[in-house]
């Protein structure tokens, strides 16, 4: 295409926006969402029917949020880098403003996204949560293995609502976190604490 | 219907098979001849052909002034509904992404500048044609490949949000029309 200014996109009518995003993947879709709270407010407003829910999955290793479709195939995912103080992670990052924060992101697939956190995780993960949550209007699957999370239950207010809570490795939880989490958590279908 | 004697004919492809035949005159008063399958594309014209009464007679003697589409659209459009007019139906989108390989004749129609593409796609917006705002959507979506915020910002023209607050302050601050 010739060289020429900007593309109006937020000019265009509405059914070709609807019909533009439809064209774009999830990532696409997303950092779309990214650009300004006016371009997130009309990523919202557009039906992507395709994508179904998102999962959180939390263990000491691995923290990643997946948004799925309607097969259960990752249509998009980000996981958390854990940098320690003078680390350098080798991904290029870029700092996004994600629910008014600085996020330092890093595209490390074509389809995914790392996040780089320092001690405390749940920040970043949780603007991210919310963020998904917001423009995809899915509900939240979990997935949470808290055996040797440090103090596992900051990560609950990451989503306080979801459909799903699989606590895997109920040995590692007291009845009084345990009541703790029924209590914080508004669940739509059921909390499942497997014990191995 | 009239139509001034100075106004440019343009025949944009022989039609062999179909003898029926309407006339569009464009906002800049060019005139197109298109054939009955390719008009069929655009829901638009098709719903004024047949709310006119136009026939195979009479269609020829009443051209259709559309306003809002200028000469150089209107071209691109007859020439993208004498292409397909003859595509078999395609299924309707449902739920999923719109995955389809955009043909190499239709990226090259559509190999044009961004505020052309622009108005190309309120005409065709206007005009009702379902598989030319697919197209068209998929050369703007496709802008998006492999981008960052940042980039998209400057491709798609998205103001920041510090912009967006400024011109809603600004605009907030103008005085009203009675000053």
């Amino acid at each position: 295409m010739p060289d020429s200014p900007s593309f109006p996109f937020l000019r265009l009518p509405f059914l070709a926006i609807q019909n533009t995003v439809h064209h774009m993947s999830c990532t696409e879709i997303t950092e779309l969402s990214m650009c300004s709270r006016r371009s997130k407010s009309i990523v919202r407003s557009v039906r992507c029917p395709e994508l179904f829910y998102i999962r959180i999955y939390l263990n000491q290793k691995n923290m990643s949020i997946y948004v799925m479709n309607r097969d259960h195939v990752q249509c998009s995912f980000w996981t958390v880098a854990m940098i320690k103080r003078g680390e350098k992670d080798p991904s290029k990052y870029r700092v996004d403003t994600i629910g008014g924060v600085d996020v330092r992101v890093a595209k490390i697939q074509e389809w995914g996204f790392r996040i780089e956190a320092n001690e405390n995780p749940e920040k970043p993960l949780k603007l991210v949560v919310d963020h998904l949550k917001e423009v995809f209007k899915l509900p939240l699957k979990v997935v949470l293995l808290p055996d040797k999370i440090n103090d596992f239950l900051r990560f609950i207010p990451i989503f306080p609502v979801c459909k799903t809570l699989l606590l895997n490795g109920g040995e590692a939880i007291t009845k009084e976190e345990l009541e703790y989490i029924k209590i914080m958590l508004l669940l739509s279908i059921y909390l499942t604490v497997r014990f191995q | 219907m009239s139509v001034e004697p100075e106004v440019p004919i343009v025949q944009v492809e022989e039609v062999r098979e179909n003898p029926v035949l309407y006339k569009i005159i464009s906002s800049d008063n060019h005139v197109f001849t298109i054939s009955e399958h390719a008009v069929k594309l655009s829901k638009t014209l098709w719903d004024l052909i047949t709310n006119l009464g136009l026939t195979a007679e009479n269609a020829l003697d009443n051209p259709i002034p559309v306003e809002n589409v200028n000469g150089k659209n209107m071209e691109t459009i007859v020439q993208f509904c004498e292409r397909h007019k003859y595509d078999e139906e395609e299924p309707e989108y449902t739920n999923y992404i719109r995955e389809f390989v955009l043909p190499e004749w239709d990226r090259q129609l559509l190999s044009i500048d961004n505020e052309e593409l622009f108005q190309l796609i309120l005409a065709t917006n206007y005009l009702d044609i379902q598989k030319l705002m697919d197209y068209c959507c998929r050369v703007i979506g496709d802008m998006a490949k492999d981008k960052t915020p940042e980039e998209l910002r400057i491709i798609y023209g998205i103001p920041t949000d510090a912009e967006d607050d400024a011109l809603e302050r600004s605009a907030s601050d103008s005085p009203g029309p009675s000053g």
